[in-house]
């Protein structure tokens, strides 16, 4: 089944950016925006321009509901949907997040060359594979108690530092500091806290993973921010995770969700779809349900801090080096389903909003933020994964996102093609083979799963981050070449 | 008639559950979701969990059922194949009694597949129609 909508009459504001007007659904608060090349505008599934317009006729929206070009058909909130609020008149919406709270990605980088590297692939790709449990359910390396799990969700990942999962130096490279400071455990259901306890330390799956990747030389297109960012030599290794919050942030997706459902005539609010039940931030479920996701993004920002610090021991371990020997430096990590407060320019004035980004990434420029000093003149990194088979990039947030699109930009190459499509298409040992043959050793729990995010069920990744180096929303700095996978 | 189909939405998984009544339905979708994680046939009725749900509407209550399980995939690591239940109208809510059946999860036994995160609002909804009830939900893999 299809979602049979015509695409809704489109003006042409520049090469890259689509306006859908407010009177094409009524409701609609503010135009909904489409950042895509036409090539990436043409595919689009047409659930994305209904869902865009859906969220542009939410309470409180500021200036455009946006899709970025990796934009799909999502639930709630298109994929790729950023849209932001007035902190007093609007509101907060879990679908404009998603269930997986925080879900993001981190880079990390060594000082080995794909030939230092290359021998011992399988070795370290097959250990990461034994030693970050992925997969269904799947219990974390890290046991806490109830009162350890609530530090991890109010701190996230200073718990880890504490208590010796990394080094004091990734704290300034991960968005917030890796703690998002409303965090309050009391506002988290048992059931959450019950999901969420046993999986700190887990990848999880569907399009989750761990992937060991080489900057080529043809790939560095701005040496000079590429180094600041720990990029140095030709063929360099780099490692890049991508997971979330795991059962605790899908439950309390769930939990509020159901809540946000029932309050809402309350506050007279009528939404076009029910997975955009939301509630006027100012509220105290609203409030509430801010300080519950705030807990989620804590634990993810830990989860991928323990995943990073078992990567520097694997490394360690098959180099015979310590991990500080092998500059294994996070280089950042953002979070691409994240609703925050933030101040931005609207009119002219400083105001403050509640930003809601589902599948899209801060984008922040120069000099914007909280930014470590070393990326102060460069922006912020934004780290963009692309599928198993196709790469990933590293690019820098830009002025012109602060002005144009809150800071935001896109998250990743973005799905075409269904996961019930992908598994007629492909076979998962077949693909796995194949991808061997072209330097990709992959290990995945599941074959079905890996089946499904075969490259060719994705847009192509060069296509979604050339159109916003071009639209100046990110600024391409380097682009990653997989050679092995771990995925969930 | 067939007990679930799925259909195609871009990111996550969507799919049909039919039933003749409410149970059946209820029986076919947790069939349906549990086969996105693993190979249901790999399950075996080893452990029992009995189960009581209330909603004031069929929806709500299917809504919740399904994210039961998901729910207990990850708290008790379990995963269900048999769906023995019952659901009666009391006054003007929906109880749903019975118990679930199944195994832990164990990578060594059963063909696991997608974690699903969690059940969506999206399009989600519960119709009559002339064989029974038909459901459409999209998960959130």
């Amino acid at each position: 089944m299809k979602v049979e909508t015509k695409k809704p009459e489109m003006k042409k504001i520049s090469d890259y950016i689509w306006e859908i007007s407010p009177e094409y659904k009524k409701g609609m608060n503010v135009p909904a925006r489409i950042y895509a090349s036409k090539k990436l505008l043409d595919e689009m599934d047409a659930g994305v321009f209904e869902q865009v317009t859906n969220v542009a006729c939410l309470p409180g929206i500021q200036k455009y509901a946006y899709c970025m070009p990796d934009g799909h058909w999502g639930y709630g909130f298109p994929i790729g949907g950023v849209a932001a609020f007035d902190v007093n008149e609007g509101v907060i919406s879990p679908g404009g997040i998603g269930f997986d709270i925080n879900c993001g990605m981190r880079l990390v980088t060594t000082n080995l060359t794909f030939k230092d590297f290359q021998p011992k692939l399988k070795e370290t790709v097959d250990l990461l594979f034994k030693r970050v449990p992925a997969g269904v359910g799947g219990k974390g390396f890290v046991s806490v108690n109830m009162s350890q799990f609530k530090e991890v969700a109010e701190t996230g990942s200073r718990w880890c530092i504490e208590n010796g999962y990394g080094w004091e130096n990734d704290l300034k490279r991960i968005e917030e500091h890796g703690c998002i400071k409303q965090a309050d455990f009391s506002k988290v259901s048992d059931r959450a806290r019950q999901r969420g306890i046993a999986q700190l330390g887990t990848l999880g799956s569907g399009n989750h993973y761990l992937e060991i990747q080489i900057a080529k030389s043809a790939n560095i297109f701005d040496e000079k921010a590429a180094k600041k960012m720990g990029i140095v030599t030709p063929d360099q290794v780099v490692v890049m995770v991508h997971c979330g919050s795991r059962g605790f942030g899908h439950q309390i997706g769930t939990d509020y969700l159901k809540t946000f459902g029932e309050i809402m005539p309350k506050y007279g609010i009528h939404v076009l779809d029910r997975e955009l039940a939301c509630a006027p931030f100012q509220s105290k479920e609203a409030q509430d349900y801010y300080k519950a996701m705030a807990c989620a993004a804590n634990m993810a920002f830990a989860n991928r801090q323990v995943i990073l610090h078992r990567i520097r021991e694997c490394f360690s371990s098959v180099f015979k080096t310590s991990a500080e020997d092998l500059e294994m430096n996070l280089v950042y990590d953002v979070a691409h389903n994240i609703a925050k407060v933030e101040k931005h320019k609207i009119d002219g004035k400083l105001r403050e909003v509640v930003m809601h980004r589902k599948g899209a990434t801060r984008s922040f420029g120069p000099g914007f933020g909280d930014l470590p000093p070393e990326y102060e003149e460069i922006g912020q990194p934004v780290i963009i994964g692309g599928s198993m088979e196709t790469g990933s990039y590293l690019l820098t947030g830009t002025h012109r996102a602060m002005e144009e699109t809150f800071g935001s930009t896109a998250h990743g190459s973005g799905r075409t093609m269904s996961r019930t499509q992908a598994k007629h298409e492909f076979r998962g040992d077949k693909l796995q083979r194949e991808m061997e043959l072209h330097g990709i050793y992959v290990r995945a729990t599941s074959m079905s799963g890996l089946a499904e995010e075969a490259g060719e069920a994705y847009k192509s990744i060069s296509e979604v981050v050339d159109t916003i180096d071009k639209a100046g929303i990110s600024h391409k700095v380097v682009g990653f070449s997989p050679i092995g996978n771990v995925k969930g | 008639m067939k007990k679930y189909e799925y259909f195609d939405h871009t990111a996550d998984v969507g799919f049909f559950a039919y039933g003749k009544d409410a149970a059946e339905l209820f029986k076919n979708a947790a069939l349906a979701t549990t086969a996105q994680m693993v190979e249901v046939k790999d399950v075996k009725p080893n452990i029992e969990k009995k189960i009581s749900l209330k909603g004031n509407s069929l929806e709500g209550l299917l809504f919740d059922f399904l994210g039961e399980l998901i729910y207990l995939k990850d708290a008790d690591n379990l995963l269900f194949s048999r769906y023995d239940i019952s659901i009666k109208k009391a006054g003007k809510d929906y109880k749903l009694t019975g118990a679930l059946k199944g195994d832990k999860i164990n990578k060594e036994t059963q063909e696991l597949r997608n974690d699903v995160k969690a059940v969506t609002m999206h399009m989600f909804k519960i119709e009559k129609t002339k064989g029974g009830y038909k459901a459409t939900i999209i998960l959130d893999i």
